[in-house]
């Protein structure tokens, strides 16, 4: 997954949050997963929002957000809704 | 791992029939994630279910509980549909006061069922809480002396943002730790296994022998090395002695206290 692709295709963001997910460690497979029930914690939290905001800018998955919204696809809405607003798109 | 419509109980570890349900209570401010640790290490007819309260994990932004007596209830009613089974309780720090609180309840409600009590990094009930009082401190002073218990990932204190979201859930579990005083005239009537370390600057033997006199049953205390967090630290000592105990499940309570990951110090009152 590469931050040059468009990051506002909700597949492409999908999969990169699964992928990321995975890479943390968590047992994720789609978007009806839940991050918490996978293994997510406060560190885990704290690494997915720091690889958020690398590849899609700051404040791309606001912490609020990913605790009370922590199914992988509200994950995905999260970082679209936000990346968008920050106008930031990755690089 | 799809999203479930429980959220009081995380499941662990699911079993189709289980021989028993442990029930765990993590530490102020602690996750789930410690109890599943263990899953691997615990027998397999044991299922393991985590109590979420608010203010944690997704429920981060639920109204906190400020009393034990309405947090207790909840919790005990919220747990209900798996007290009618065999079942334990495993509580650490702050989670071994609830998990008392619970037991109580429990073994009162579902006569039999509730098969035993671990309480573990727990002072006893007769003992006064630490001083000073964490929850009083300034921001400041309660950051430093969260960092100085360990538990807590340095990486987390570098997210300002994050901090400021998670730690008032911590200060107010540590709150309802240290308000706690309830003495309550009746001991329970289920055996209680205690854990402490000596290497834990929190608690310790002398902290947690009064124990014994918390239960109308056999109360043993056990020493597991690794400082307060042992939960997290030495997860194969802990699951040994619940796959132990546990194991009598099915017998009566006298086959425990071979020693097998601690040194017993059985009291009998």
């Amino acid at each position: 997954m590469s931050e040059k692709e468009n990051p506002m295709v909700p597949e492409a963001l999908l999969a990169w949050v699964v992928d990321e997910c995975r890479k943390l460690g968590l047992r994720v497979s789609g978007g009806e997963d839940d991050f918490f029930e996978a293994g997510g914690t406060s560190l885990t939290a704290v690494k997915l929002i720091d690889r958020a905001e690398r590849d899609f800018g700051d404040d791309s998955l606001p912490p609020d957000e990913l605790f009370t919204e922590s199914r992988i696809a509200e994950i995905v809405a999260s970082i679209q809704r936000n990346s968008k607003r920050a106008g930031a798109v990755a690089d | 791992m799809a999203a479930t419509v429980d959220k009081w109980v995380m499941t662990l570890k699911a079993v189709a029939e289980p021989a028993s349900t442990l029930l765990c209570f993590p530490y102020a401010g602690g996750s789930p994630e410690t109890f599943r640790a263990w899953c691997g290490g615990i027998a397999d007819d044991v299922e393991v279910l985590c109590v979420i309260l608010p203010g944690r994990g997704r429920r981060l932004r639920e109204p906190r509980y400020e009393r034990w007596q309405p947090l207790v209830e909840d919790v005990f009613e919220a747990l209900s549909p798996h007290l009618n089974r065999r079942h334990a309780f495993y509580g650490h720090s702050f989670g071994g006061r609830l998990a008392y609180e619970l037991a109580r309840l429990a073994s009162a409600e579902y006569p039999g069922m509730t098969r035993r009590l671990f309480v573990s990094g727990c002072r006893s009930p007769d003992m006064p809480q630490r001083r000073p009082y964490m929850y009083q401190m300034t921001e400041s002073d309660f950051r430093g002396a969260v960092g100085k218990m360990g538990g807590t990932p340095a990486e987390l204190f570098e997210h300002e943002r994050l901090l400021r979201l998670l730690l008032p859930t911590v200060r107010s579990e540590i709150r309802l730790a240290e308000i706690w005083n309830h003495r309550h005239a009746a001991a329970v009537d289920v055996p209680i296994t205690a854990l402490y370390s000596p290497d834990d600057p929190i608690e310790s033997q002398q902290t947690m022998r009064g124990w014994r006199r918390f239960t109308k049953r056999h109360c043993e205390l056990l020493e597991v090395p690794g400082g307060h967090f042992f939960v997290d630290s030495h997860p194969e000592y802990v699951t040994e002695i619940v796959n132990t105990r546990l194991g009598s499940f099915n017998g009566d309570d006298r086959s425990f206290g071979s020693g097998s990951g601690g040194s017993p110090e059985d009291q009998r009152d």
